[in-house]
């Protein structure tokens, strides 16, 4: 498999899984009571916890193997401080991070979806 | 562990029959040698949401993000006894021109042994070959090819 180097990623963890999401997808970050509600690809996700940014991660193709028995959706796979992570896929923001009780979409201002 | 000396001494070398024979749940299991790249003392595994119960999770293996599976899962083994050195078999799967690493959680790594490749029957036609006897016991062999990406 080939990995590529990638530059700028903001950390998040949500129950207690590690994720990577590129800084240059990053729509919005907001406090929301204990938690924190991210905002990428027109979708407002829930995390636990805002664990950093990194200046670059080495993004490795999700294996075929690993596609087979988790049907969620990802951009790549990433190793940070000899924990692996997921990298989202802005295009498809994985359900697992989604805001519970709604589907995610971002209302505007006018409250619609 | 591995065992290439023969009687008389003199070094056997791997065949294409030479596997790898692990404990997962009471099945015992026979992944073929030439895609084992490493057996580890059980990785730490991070589950993800919403895997199958066949995904235990990713580790982290030589810097790189590693898919594990649990093979007993993976070919429908009642559950053993809470295993004392559980370990983690790095092996390469899928077909040739695209092969990739997973890790399989195993409850032990056993011995290498030969298994007749034409002795082995039943099988799926799937992620089980078929079963042969080694030394008198049913082992279940593998094929590590079929577990690629394409369903």
């Amino acid at each position: 498999m080939n990995a590529v180097a990638a530059r700028g990623f903001l950390l998040v963890r949500r129950d207690g899984v590690l994720w990577g999401v590129s800084n240059g997808d990053v729509q919005g970050l907001t406090r929301s009571g204990a938690r924190y509600r991210l905002a990428v690809g027109g979708v407002a996700l829930g995390v636990d916890e805002v664990v950093g940014v990194v200046p670059e991660l080495t993004v490795w193709p999700v294996a075929g193997a690993l596609l087979r028995f988790w049907p969620d959706a990802a951009g790549g796979l990433a190793v940070y401080a000899e924990a692996p992570l997921v990298i989202v896929d802005p295009l498809r923001p994985p359900r697992a991070l989604r805001m519970e009780g709604t589907e995610g979409e971002i209302a505007d201002g006018e409250g619609h979806c | 562990m591995p065992d290439f000396i023969t009687e008389g001494g003199r070094r056997r070398g791997l065949s294409a029959g030479s596997h790898l024979l692990v404990q997962a749940g009471e099945y015992v299991c026979a992944l073929p040698l030439r895609s084992v790249r490493r057996v580890l003392r059980a990785l730490i595994v991070h589950p993800l949401p919403g895997a199958t119960d066949e995904l235990k999770g990713l580790a982290e293996f030589g810097g790189e993000p590693l898919p594990v599976l649990e093979l007993s899962r993976l070919v429908g083994a009642p559950p053993g006894a809470k295993p004392l050195y559980p370990v983690t078999i790095v092996v390469w799967v899928g077909p040739q021109d695209n092969r990739e690493l997973v890790g399989l959680a195993a409850d032990a790594a056993l011995e290498v042994s030969e298994v007749q490749l034409t002795s082995v029957v039943a099988g799926d036609g799937g992620f089980i070959l078929g079963e042969a006897l080694v030394d008198g016991e049913v082992v279940r062999v593998v094929n590590l090819e079929a577990l690629g990406g394409d369903r």
